[in-house]
């Protein structure tokens, strides 16, 4: 476990008041690590934004605590706050660049707000570099009008880093959700490498599984307001324990076409194993015969997982040897289901 | 109209006192649209960062006091506004009659038009470039300076021509209480003495100012606009 730098503890967001009341965050607890890429995945309506919004406190929770970096920004004073939010920068779906400037005076922007920033050549020259970095040195003079989708969120991207001294932290807020899948796949691979060769700590708010497929090491499951479930990408998508977590990775569900006196078990394969040789072994050398419901694996960086679901035999005798000799297999996890989402 | 008496009036008058008239015009629009932005402009972009949502909320029975004073001016007719102002002029500008004394009253009917001007191309700036400024820390002054401003600069100016044409229309009509300027000639010439001739040529002078300021003030307005490739 690394140090953590932004920690929230029992975090709660209420909107409206009475009968229009809308709890959007309840008892939000996570601790995101330096140098990581966190993922915060869920479907839209969940809080996501709201969520996001907290951390650097563009939405005040209505009660609990933020921590960025040992400092208590739910403690501070809005000009303070302010301080701190240098250090924290954020990139957005709509990209929010200023219309009226060029990409190089976009990007200045933040020097500028923090007057610390020195003359417009230093300025202009850390812009330039920024530029470089993100792969577009040729558009300084460039409004933002006369930009794709993607090349606007690269200058977003070199916007949220232009602060001096450079942020620790990138939270992005969909930042992918308005780009085709080619422009996400690139504006993905961009924040990657801003994590490793800057060591800026990333945030990335998601509908999307692939982009937490992507890049994210953890990531937390956000439902109506509440995290279901937080950890290893690997672990969380391959063997997801909530409902809320099996409809995010499994959107289409798990189609059950099986007499309902039939017990299921759930095989989750983390990379080291996969489906038929086990069925077949079990199959050869056991003589029990397993029906296989439904199965659906992919590959997330470069090991393959997957999950089964697989009908036991009616004999019960024979179902508890299956169930053994299922958990006894390494990289594998069994467990026996009954809340199939349809 | 076109008698030889007529023709007569109308040509000394050009030689004599046109390019005055001119003059006064221009200065009774101009003057007043300066002044005018001057105070409306604060005011305008109060009336959206002191709102509860705002980036700097004021105490609601400011913001209601705000728009009732507004409000107010705006309801009165501007002549009536301009018989009630002229004494004011007295004290201000040490005369009540003529184009100086007519800047006052002009600016006062003129600024809470331009507030509400103003208020309605703040209120244009996309709410998600002043949630990236404050992202990045900034401060309420820094955002009205360096976001709202120039970011609502193209409208902004689109407004300074609206502002214009109407203040240009308050000047021409103040010629009845003894301002100056094209409006004037048109009125004591026309009106007053029945000399047609004058009033239509003073008319189609003015039609030409304001296309003037209309397509001048659409030209900056297009070239200023970085949204438009």
């Amino acid at each position: 476990m690394g140090e953590t730098i932004i920690k929230i503890e029992h975090l709660n967001k209420t909107f409206g008041a009475g009968e229009g009341k809308v709890e959007a965050l309840q008892d939000i607890n996570l601790e995101i690590e330096k140098g990581e890429i966190f993922g915060i995945i869920g479907l839209s309506g969940a809080g996501k934004s709201t969520l996001v919004r907290c951390m650097n406190l563009l939405e005040r929770p209505t009660s609990g605590k933020v921590t960025f970096a040992g400092q208590e920004l739910t403690a501070l004073k809005e000009k303070d706050l302010r301080k701190a939010r240098r250090s924290m920068s954020m990139i957005f779906q709509g990209f929010n660049l200023l219309m009226q400037r060029t990409a190089l005076d976009n990007i200045c922007f933040p020097l500028e707000l923090s007057g610390l920033a020195g003359e417009k050549g230093w300025r202009e020259k850390r812009a330039r570099e920024l530029l470089e970095m993100v792969g577009l040195p040729d558009k300084a003079d460039a409004y933002p009008v006369q930009l794709s989708g993607g090349q606007k969120q690269r200058i977003a991207i070199a916007r949220a880093l232009a602060e001096y001294p450079q942020p620790q932290v990138l939270l992005c807020d969909e930042a992918t959700s308005a780009l085709d899948p080619t422009t996400t796949l690139s504006i993905l691979e961009l924040l990657k490498k801003i994590n490793r060769e800057l060591g800026v700590t990333v945030v990335v708010i998601t509908h999307e599984m692939r982009v937490v497929e992507q890049i994210c090491d953890r990531v937390a499951i956000l439902d109506n307001g509440v995290i279901q479930e937080q950890g290893a990408v690997s672990d969380i998508f391959s063997n997801p324990r909530t409902e809320a977590g099996r409809r995010l990775v499994m959107p289409g569900g798990e189609k059950i076409h099986v007499l309902p006196e039939n017990r299921l078990v759930r095989l989750a394969f983390n990379g080291a194993a996969s489906g038929e040789p086990i069925i077949s072994t079990l199959a050869r050398e056991q003589g029990i015969l397993l029906n296989i419901i439904s199965a659906d694996t992919r590959t997330i960086g470069d090991k393959s997982f997957g999950t089964m679901v697989l009908g036991l035999p009616q004999d019960e005798t024979e179902a508890a040897r299956a169930l053994i000799y299922l958990r006894d297999i390494p990289g594998v996890t069994a467990e026996e289901v009954t809340d199939l989402v349809q | 109209m076109f008698s030889e008496e007529n023709v007569q009036l109308l040509t000394s008058i050009i030689r004599e006192d046109l390019l005055q008239a001119v003059g006064e015009t221009l200065l009774m629009t101009f003057l007043p649209t300066l002044l005018a932005f001057v105070i409306g402009i604060p005011l305008g972009v109060l009336l959206v960062t002191g709102e509860e949502r705002g980036i700097r909320p004021l105490p609601r029975a400011l913001m209601q006091a705000l728009n009732a004073v507004i409000n107010l001016l705006r309801s009165v007719p501007f002549l009536i506004l301009l018989v009630m102002v002229l004494p004011l002029s007295r004290v201000i500008v040490g005369t009540s009659v003529g184009t100086r004394a007519i800047i006052v009253p002009l600016t006062i009917a003129a600024f809470p038009f331009v507030a509400r001007l103003v208020e309605t191309s703040i209120r244009e700036v996309d709410q998600g470039v002043i949630e990236a400024a404050q992202a990045m820390g900034a401060s309420p002054m820094q955002i009205i300076c360096k976001v709202l401003i120039p970011e609502a600069k193209p409208a902004l100016i689109s407004n300074v021509t609206v502002a214009l044409i109407t203040i240009f229309g308050y000047g021409a009509m103040a010629g009845v209480l003894g301002g100056g300027g094209l409006g004037a000639i048109a009125i004591n010439y026309g009106y007053y003495r029945k000399k047609y001739l004058v009033m239509y040529v003073m008319v189609i002078l003015l039609i030409i100012l304001v296309q003037i300021f209309q397509s001048t003030g659409n030209l900056i307005t297009k070239r200023s606009d970085k949204r438009i490739r």
